[in-house]
This record gives structure tokens, C-alpha cells and sequence, in this order.
């Protein structure tokens, strides 16, 4: 696999990102690497600026909850499967460089403990403040670069 | 009790002319909520046509609750409510007006209006407005208001409209993060519907439970390194 890192002035720190599968409708998703507030691991997590809130759901949520700052304030969070109760916390998001640096994003999170799906790192609170860029690989074998900046 | 709790009481309980007064149109959203409580009690008017308050004094019953839901703002609309006010009172009708702030002057220059609405004027409070402009997904719009409040009024909801901070940290990937990417491919169908747990290119735990797996995660000396993923049913 090829390690040539892409450049940019802005992007502070680049990682590898996947494509996941096809799911329901077709749809590829794109899965980033960051750590959250508390949890000494590196998680996956769906890049969608679509998403009005970034949104942590079940179990992992009541493990977050523990390390970040409840609001007490309930967050509007409509999902594809319809809506979902949320709440709104504030925590430090990590999204992990391979080469550069790290970036630390204080954020504002919706937790669900109710919801069933993946970590998502949405607009509104998160991805407002930083820079992203995707470069796909252009041939087999190559990496998919994920580049961010604040 | 919220201001759209004390106003289903009021209006339950009394009649006469009621004003809402909200800071904006996202304030709407909250008060389609009022319809159904007055519904069970009482006739309820939508309106957005002017004419619809003339046609009151024709329709008007005397005993029956009547409310008139209206966002018209109009200077020619307000001296209309203002010339039928007694009708109004009189016959139990409830005038519910919800206006934005851009037309609250017109609500105050509507000759003796503001006098014969008397103390029943309910005006939301900030928190309220607030919630119902991210309700209706208008986050810029709550921010700019948020910014007049003070952090009394906003409690939670200024930082939770804050705009996200970022600082650099020394890089905490590396190669094992790849290597679990490529396991990734290789290997997720085979979890499908199940968190898994890989340092490296080495699957350290797999459950459907992500508590019981951070259990195993968090013993490992090598917590740091370990990538924990979701892979999709």
C-alpha cells in the first residue's frame, strides 16, 4: 500500500479512512478514526455533514456520558428510522492523525442511548469549526486519505 | 410549567383576548401544539385571511369559546381586532395572536389594544424561543438571539450552542491503524451486527454489547492502539 501522505497548508493531520460496505439503500458511508472523551481506545465513526447534531446511541453513549458535560437539554435528532430522544452533552472529540497531528474538537454531542447505530461526527457542533478534506485513492492499492484542520 | 402550559390554562379557564407574543416563527412550531387541548374545549379558527375576523361578528355565538389562531400582523388587522374586542369578550371568543418581535410594534401601536389586553399578554421566554429555533433546525438564527440573553436565562443551551473549539495534539495513529483498516475489509463480513476490537491487524474482541467489550478494552495495556468498530448488521 502506497504512504505517500497528500498535502494542503490547512490540514494539520491526515489518517486513512474506509469505505464501509453498501447499506439498505446503496449508500457508502465513511468511516473516520477519533477518540472520545474518557475511553482510552480509538473509535470509528460515520462522517456525515448531513447530519444536523453529531449523535453517539446505545451503550456507547451511557459509557460517554460518564466523562462529558450534560447540558441538560434535550436535542432534537431526526434519524432515516424516524425520530429518536436525544440529549444534548458537550466533550472533546479526537479526530487521530497517522501523520501530522491530532485534533481535539470540543463538541457538542447528542447522546441516545436508545438509538442503534453508529458513532456519528455531524455538522452543527462539530464539523462547523473544522476543515476536512477526502482524497481517494486513485488505484488499487492506494489509501484513502482523510486530511483535517481547525 | 412552560409558557404553552400556562396559556392551554388560561384559556381553559377564562376568555377574552390573549396575545402570544414569540420572537420568531420558529415560536410556531410550538404553538400547533396548543390546537389540540383547545380543540377538545372549544371551536378553534385558523386564520391568515383578514376578512375571517369581520366574519366572526357575523358567526359569533354567545357562550362559545372561540379561538382564533392568526400570525397577521398587519397594522389594518390589528385596528380590526381592536374595533371588535368588545364582540369578542363578550361572547367567550379567545383571540390567540403569535407574532415575531418585528411586529410587536405593531401590536403597540395599534390604538388601545395593548390596554385591553391587560395583563394577559404572554410572552415567551428566551429559553422557549431558543428551543423552538433549533426545533425548527435554525441554529444560526437561535445563536444571534442567544447572543442578546444572559447566561442565566441560556443555561445549558449557550454551551450548547457554542461553536465547537479545535487545538492540535501530537498524532496518536499510526501503521496499526491501517492494519486494521485492511482487516476491516477482510474480515467484516464475518461481524456483521457486532462491535469488534483490533489492535493492529489482530482482532482482540468481538460482542453485540459495546459495554462488555470496552471492558476488555480498557484492561488491555495496549488500550490506546486498539480501534474499536461498529460493522452494520
Amino acid at each position: 500500500m502506497k504512504r505517500t501522505t497528500p498535502s494542503a497548508s490547512w490540514c494539520s493531520g491526515w489518517a486513512e479512512y474506509i469505505v464501509d460496505q453498501p447499506v439498505n439503500n446503496h449508500q457508502l458511508v465513511v468511516g473516520v478514526s477519533c477518540r472520545i472523551a474518557g475511553l482510552p481506545n480509538i473509535e470509528h465513526a460515520l462522517l456525515d455533514t448531513g447530519a444536523q447534531w453529531s449523535l453517539v446511541g446505545g451503550e456507547l453513549a451511557e459509557l460517554m456520558a460518564e466523562f462529558a458535560e450534560d447540558l441538560d437539554q434535550p436535542i432534537p435528532y431526526s434519524t432515516r428510522f424516524g425520530r429518536i430522544e436525544a440529549r444534548a452533552y458537550r466533550a472533546s472529540v479526537v479526530l487521530v492523525a497517522s501523520s501530522g497531528e491530532d485534533l481535539e474538537v470540543e463538541a457538542t454531542v447528542a447522546l441516545a442511548p436508545d438509538f442503534r447505530g453508529p458513532l456519528v461526527l455531524g455538522y452543527r457542533g462539530f464539523l462547523e469549526k473544522v476543515r476536512v478534506a477526502l482524497v481517494p485513492a486513485t488505484s488499487q492499492g492506494e489509501t484513502d486519505w482523510f486530511g483535517f484542520g481547525g | 410549567m412552560n409558557t404553552t402550559d400556562t396559556l392551554v390554562r388560561k384559556l381553559t379557564l377564562n376568555a377574552g383576548i390573549f396575545c402570544l407574543v414569540a420572537h420568531s416563527d420558529a415560536f410556531l412550531h410550538q404553538v400547533e401544539a396548543l390546537k389540540e387541548p383547545l380543540q377538545r374545549r372549544a371551536l378553534v379558527v385558523d386564520t391568515a385571511e383578514r376578512l375571517q375576523v369581520r366574519m366572526l361578528r357575523q358567526s359569533v355565538q354567545p357562550g362559545h369559546l372561540r379561538v382564533l389562531f392568526s400570525d397577521q400582523n398587519d397594522r389594518q388587522f390589528w385596528q380590526d381586532i381592536d374595533s371588535n374586542r368588545s364582540m369578542l369578550n363578550e361572547n367567550r371568543s379567545v383571540l390567540l395572536v403569535v407574532t415575531s418581535e418585528a411586529h410587536q410594534a405593531m401590536v403597540a401601536s395599534a390604538d388601545n389594544l395593548m390596554s385591553s389586553l391587560g395583563g394577559a399578554v404572554i410572552e415567551a421566554r428566551p429559553r422557549e424561543n431558543i428551543e423552538a429555533m433549533i426545533f425548527a433546525g435554525k441554529i444560526r438564527e437561535a445563536r444571534l438571539y442567544a447572543a442578546e440573553q444572559t447566561a442565566m436565562e441560556l443555561g445549558g443551551l449557550g454551551r450548547m450552542l457554542a461553536p465547537p473549539t479545535t487545538k492540535s495534539r501530537p498524532a496518536s495513529g499510526g501503521d496499526h491503524l491501517e492494519r486494521s483498516h485492511a482487516w476491516l475489509r477482510e474480515h467484516r463480513n464475518e461481524h456483521r451486527g457486532r462491535w469488534v476490537a483490533l489492535l493492529g491487524d489482530s482482532l482482540i474482541g468481538s460482542d453485540t454489547g459495546r459495554k462488555a467489550l470496552q471492558a476488555v478494552v480498557n484492561a488491555h495495556p495496549s488500550a490506546h492502539k486498539i480501534l474499536v468498530s461498529w460493522i452494520a448488521p
